[in-house]
């Protein structure tokens, strides 16, 4: 039913072929850059799950001491494991720190990754954490997560379009540039974009099975729930797009056509009663998730409570409510800012990140994805939903906060429509009985969107960063030899990640807090360290104004010794991953961003300022903390 | 259409008559027992605590509205502390327990609150089972006589009727079962999809709340899906498993609700620096697998097999005669034989009630074979009785030769006559089942509990606060602060004493201070023997055999206590006076030698 072919079919051995090696090549891409990255911590996000999967492992460690002193109680009859010394010394030897995210199961992928690189050598640094191969666990999950997504875009694409279609959008998103960033780096959407794809799959083939047997209406609801839940557990703002699932589960009687035109896949319209069974399946898969991910935390406070024992850390829930109800507010709060100017951030970013080619074909095959104008090509089931998928996001966050990543999952689905867009431009041509012209068209197109929409912007898109250099610095020139100095920063993570929890101090806030500031110096606190982080702490009289100024303060009246360089810092993508100003004035911004010398880490020496006559303006503000 | 108006009228009057016995001097009723005193505690505490935070929010409101400093943490803790009354759940059974919540909110909370529930839910019982085995045989025109038949089986047996009156747990628990199976046997239909299945777990899951014996019915049901064989419905490996993951994740949905406020309250009590000492709902339901007597095995041991007479001697005592245990034993292999003579649906229609009914009696029999825990059988009871008596129906209907040989084609004047026949079986049946039952239910009614009168003698006769054998039940009468459990050594009694105790209430229970607590019958036996006794009530309850059962841990010793009953004088309550005992009881009074 798909449109008028070049040529012969793929066969079954050569769309095994073809889609195995786009996910081998595109895996060792992703892992390769993941692993030549000398420093492969660079923003905020990454670092804190970085750091909550090195508490998970902690906690794995000390159930293992736990399980091995109780087996050794057992064999030799001697008292030697007690639960309250077991959990005093797990406080005092955990690393990292308490998931606080809401992304519990990013935090497991990430500690299963850590636990399987334990032991193992990857970089050849010989200074102390870079030598620890799991420092490279949270963005080689994500190079994973990038690298199983490829398979499932041909299942997607295949069952949309047919077989041809799904292996062009395979190899395209293989060569993605948006994907294989967010493949190498430690945030979470490469793993939300791999369940995404997953919910399309298990979505259609919920249609595909309700179609196949119409007394069965109910097939596939509760396996997508527990898909969309996982996504959920990944990051919240999954709940988007599950929100845009269960909408088109509640409309599909909508969406399907009538009896007599019905295409293959095509479920019958169903009832009210079904729709809402349906939609009280998938929410019994989504709370089961959510109750899943709270269960640890159950068991974890009513053991705690029978032992008389205080546990601290958030529960799941708690995240959600104190992490990220303040996110959802944030987001109506940037409504009341919007710019117009905002709307042409997404465009801009398909096109930086997956090329001009990709983005027109993109654009094509959106118009074209339901069945080819003017064609007698029925109308394709599900692809309304993969539409509203790519463009709702985009929408949404076009109107609230445009930042870079908040796209990653609507730039991860234009493959999709870009290898549609060559099927109709080439049925086009088939059509009117120019086949070799139709082939020629179809290859050329295929070459240009793989070399202009990876290949090129990959170069562009890897940038190193110099925070290891920075702390190593710091590290190597501190007395003791066992951490670094404690020292003031912008991004505490990174260095809690590079240097342990309790090297860095908090950045001062109010005229105590610098008191404590200089008491903290006087303890031997040594160094600050800033990083172009500092031009987005205060937009507006907005974030962290305060802490903005104490900096700028320090900056004036220190002087900064062996600047670190970073790249990282000056790229656009950096910038657009902090697009909370208007998106003009943040290509303003980047334009700006030699004299901002935003392509250094600058260390100040904090010693010789501890007499300098600055004061910070005090300002009671909550200091700076994670954006998820 | 017409048969369809009779059977409906035939059911109503069965409702009717059993209603009556259920619900005739309902308001004489009162606990007794533990459990049933622990319920009333409880109920009484989810009352006043859902009172308290009304008024709560209200006080919140009024602040808000602007009324002052009217609302903070420690006054509300100190409010709640003075008003609610009771005791917090302990007993791992919220839905009895929201049920007689649900009845004192009615009526106030008195203390047939708990029977009221029992009665309701035990009169509906009976049309649950009707409906049940109506769902079972669909295809059977017999089948509204069997579900007529079952359904007086149950309206009349004694022991519902008895625990129909009675604030335990165990009516409700029966009908939420039935509920649970009828919605079940339903989902077993060919063609059915998840969501029958998914019904009759929320159901079983919803009785295990109110009855944590219950899990016998969702083992039950999980166990039907899972089987092989006959019982599979012909349905594929695959799918069974599918069914029985969806009944049991269904029916683990009421219990996760149950424990959510727990859960909730203990995050609230974190973030405001409160540690919650009560024990959450889960936590309960472990408590009570792990103490109780399904995890001994002593008891299983001590008793062996004999413990399989437990509950044909309880039923005999009850009904007076073994005719009923005979019937019920000819509906057995009636059904038995039906079983092996059919296939298909038909086949696992009759393996139902024979699998529920054997089952849960050889579980109960070699474990605890306790008189309430038969409740969850008795309705099995009941339908394989109304298939063995259907079955002799038939025979008399279809008497002699006929000209095809096979018992059709009688004459109009034959079909008449066997018809009366029938009809007469069946009313002299019903006549004869519900005047024994009605005996029975009168007996009980007779056998009134003499806590009501004791309290009310203390009261009058120096305060109510005392010491006693049985303190639930004395708390229901007293009040939760005045009535304290016998302590196990002289010094704790003499504080009580000198807190203001007055008297010590004696009743059955002291012939049950065995292991753990034989400490208490040694002060018990110092009371007599130092202590004049001032009163005794009559307690008759506690010297009829079918009570005595509800002690059944070894049927050869509930044999022994029916025997001797009379001679321990356990129809009676007794009332200790503890300020006039010689020499009195003194807090540095030498200790008893504690128990090894």
């Amino acid at each position: 039913m798909s449109a008028p072919s070049t040529g012969e079919r793929p066969t079954r051995w050569m769309i095994v072929l073809v889609i195995a090696v786009a996910t081998i090549g595109g895996g060792l891409t992703r892992t390769c850059e993941v692993l030549r990255n000398p420093s492969p911590l660079y923003l905020w996000d990454d670092a804190v799950i970085h750091l909550e999967a090195q508490y998970l492992v902690s906690m794995v460690d000390a159930l293992r001491t736990a399980r091995d002193q109780r087996r050794e109680e057992r064999a030799t009859g001697k008292d030697v494991f007690r639960v309250e010394d077991a959990v005093e010394r797990f406080r005092r030897e955990a690393a990292g720190v308490p998931p606080t995210f809401g992304r519990p199961l990013h935090d497991l992928a990430a500690l299963v990754t850590m636990e399987a690189l334990r032991g193992r050598a990857i970089a050849g640094s010989t200074w102390g954490p870079l030598g620890d191969p799991r420092l490279w666990a949270v963005p080689l999950t994500s190079a994973i997560a990038g690298a199983l997504t490829i398979p499932l875009a041909f299942l997607v694409a295949r069952r949309l379009w047919g077989p041809e279609t799904g292996l062009r959008a395979a190899a395209i998103l293989a060569m993605s540039g948006a994907h294989l960033l967010y493949s190498m780096e430690g945030f979470s959407e490469a793993l939300l974009i791999l369940l995404l794809y997953l919910a399309l799959w298990v979505h259609l083939r919920g249609r595909a099975a309700v179609a196949a047997r119409p007394d069965r209406p109910l097939a596939g609801s509760l396996g997508l729930g527990l898909v969309l839940g996982a996504g959920m557990l990944v990051h919240f703002r999954f709940s988007i797009l599950a929100a845009v699932f269960l909408v088109a589960d509640a409309l599909r009687a909508g969406t399907a056509s009538a009896p007599t035109e019905a295409a293959p896949g095509n479920a019958p319209a169903a009832r009210t009663p079904v729709r809402l069974a349906r939609l009280f399946w998938v929410g019994v898969g989504i709370a089961a998730m959510l109750a899943l991910a709270e269960l640890p935390y159950y068991l974890l406070l009513m053991a705690a409570k029978q032992r008389g024992i205080a546990v601290h850390p958030k529960t799941y829930l708690e995240q959600v409510l104190f992490v990220l109800a303040p996110e959802g507010l944030g987001y109506a709060g940037s409504l009341v800012r919007f710019r117009l100017g905002n709307l042409l951030t997404y465009p801009f970013a398909l096109v930086y990140l997956c090329g001009g080619v990709v983005a027109v074909l993109a654009v094509l095959g959106l118009r074209h994805s339901r069945s080819a104008s003017g064609s007698a090509e029925p109308r394709r089931p599900g692809v309304l939903l993969v539409a509203a998928l790519f463009a709702l996001p985009l929408a949404f966050y076009s109107l609230t906060i445009p930042l870079l990543r908040y796209g990653a999952t609507s730039f991860a689905l234009a493959p999709l429509f870009a290898g549609r867009a060559i099927e109709v431009i080439e049925s086009r041509f088939a059509e009117r009985g120019r086949l070799a012209v139709a082939r020629w068209t179809g290859a050329a197109l295929m070459a240009a969107a793989l070399v202009e929409g990876g290949l090129l912007p990959l170069s562009r898109l890897v940038v190193p960063n110099g925070y290891a250099v920075a702390l190593e610095h710091i590290v190597t020139r501190a007395p003791s030899t066992s951490a670094a100095s404690p020292h003031l920063t912008t991004t505490p993570p990174i260095s809690w990640a590079l240097a342990g929890t309790g090297s860095t101090i908090p950045i001062p806030r109010n005229e105590s807090a610098v008191s404590a500031g200089r008491e903290a110096v006087a303890l031997g606190a040594r160094w600050l360290v800033v990083d172009s982080l500092v031009d987005f702490m205060d937009i507006d009289g907005q974030g962290f104004p305060a802490e903005a100024r104490f900096l700028r303060g320090v900056e004036e009246a220190c002087r900064s010794t062996s600047p670190v360089p970073n790249p990282f810092g000056a790229s656009l993508v950096h910038d657009l991953e902090l697009n909370y100003r208007p998106f003009l004035d943040t290509l303003a911004l980047h334009r700006d961003a030699a004299a901002r010398r935003a392509d250094l880490i600058r260390l100040y020496p904090l010693r010789p300022c501890v007499g300098a006559p600055f004061v910070p303006p005090p300002s009671p503000v909550a200091p700076p903390g994670p954006r998820p | 259409m017409k048969s369809r108006a009779l059977t409906a009228g035939l059911l109503a009057a069965i409702m009717l008559a059993g209603g009556w016995l259920r619900f005739d001097r309902i308001r004489e009723t009162s606990p007794f027992l533990w459990d049933d005193a622990i319920h009333h505690l409880e109920a009484v505490w989810l009352g006043d605590a859902l009172h308290f935070l009304r008024t709560s929010v209200e006080l919140k409101r009024a602040e808000a509205r602007g009324g002052g400093d009217l609302w903070t943490w420690e006054g509300e803790r100190h409010r709640f502390h003075q008003t609610v009354g009771g005791i917090p759940p302990r007993f791992g059974r919220p839905g009895h327990m929201v049920l007689v919540t649900a009845a004192m909110a009615a009526v106030g909370p008195v203390p047939w609150a708990g029977p009221l529930v029992a009665a309701s839910c035990g009169t509906l019982s009976i049309a649950a089972l009707f409906a049940l085995v109506l769902g079972a045989r669909r295809n059977d025109r017999e089948a509204p006589v069997i579900a007529l038949l079952a359904a007086a089986f149950l309206a009349f047996d004694p022991l519902s009727v008895r625990l129909s009156r009675e604030g335990l747990a165990d009516a409700d628990g029966a009908f939420f079962a039935l509920l649970a199976i009828g919605a079940y046997v339903r989902a077993r239909r060919p063609g059915m999809g998840l969501a029958p299945t998914a019904l009759a777990g929320l159901l079983a899951g919803f009785s295990f709340t109110v009855q944590t014996r219950n899990f016998l019915v969702v083992a039950m049901l999980a166990g039907w899906e899972l089987a092989p064989g006959a019982l599979s419905a012909g349905r594929r490996v695959g799918e069974r498993t599918r069914r029985a993951a969806t009944l049991l994740a269904c029916a683990a949905l009421f219990p996760v609700l149950c424990e959510l406020p727990y859960y909730g309250a203990l995050l609230i009590g974190r973030a405001h620096g409160i540690a919650p000492q009560v024990r959450s709902y889960v936590l309960q339901v472990i408590g009570i697998f792990a103490n109780h007597h399904y995890a001994k095995r002593d008891y299983v041991q001590a008793s062996g097999l004999a413990n399989l007479a437990s509950y044909p001697s309880l039923f005999h005592s009850l009904a007076g005669s073994w005719l009923p245990q005979l019937v019920a034993l000819g509906g057995l292999a009636v059904v038995q034989r039906q079983a092996l003579a059919r296939h298909g649906e038909e086949r696992a229609a009759r393996l139902v009630p024979l699998t529920w009914l054997i089952g849960t009696f050889l579980f109960l029999s070699v474990t605890a074979p306790l008189g309430r825990y038969a409740s969850l059988f008795v309705p099995a009871l009941a339908w394989v009785s109304a298939e063995g008596l259907a079955a002799a129906l038939r025979r008399a209907r279809v008497r002699g030769p006929t000209p095809s040989g096979d018992g059709h084609g009688h004459s109009p004047a034959q079909r008449l006559f066997s018809r009366r026949l029938a009809a007469t079986w069946l009313v002299a049946g019903t006549i004869a089942l519900g005047i024994q039952a009605r005996a029975g239910a009168l007996e009980s009614g007779v056998a009134e509990p003499g806590y009501a009168a004791a309290v009310a003698w203390m009261r009058a006769h120096g305060g109510p606060r005392h010491v006693t054998t049985t303190p639930y039940v004395s708390q229901v009468w007293a009040g939760v602060g005045e009535a304290e459990f016998l302590p196990g050594t002289e010094s704790e009694l003499a504080k009580l004493v000198e807190s203001g105790h007055r008297h010590l209430l004696v009743d059955l229970i002291r012939n049950f201070f065995l292991g753990p607590f034989s400490a208490k019958g040694e002060v018990l036996k110092q009371v007599a023997a130092r202590c004049p006794l001032a009163a005794t009530f009559p307690n008759t309850w506690a010297e009829r055999p079918e009570y005595l059962f509800e002690f059944n841990y070894d049927v050869r010793e509930t044999w022994h206590r029916i025997e001797s009953a009379h001679a321990d004088r356990s129809g009676e309550i007794e009332i200790y006076d503890l300020a006039a005992c010689s020499p009195p009881f003194a807090a540095t009074s030498p200790e008893l030698p504690a128990e090894p």
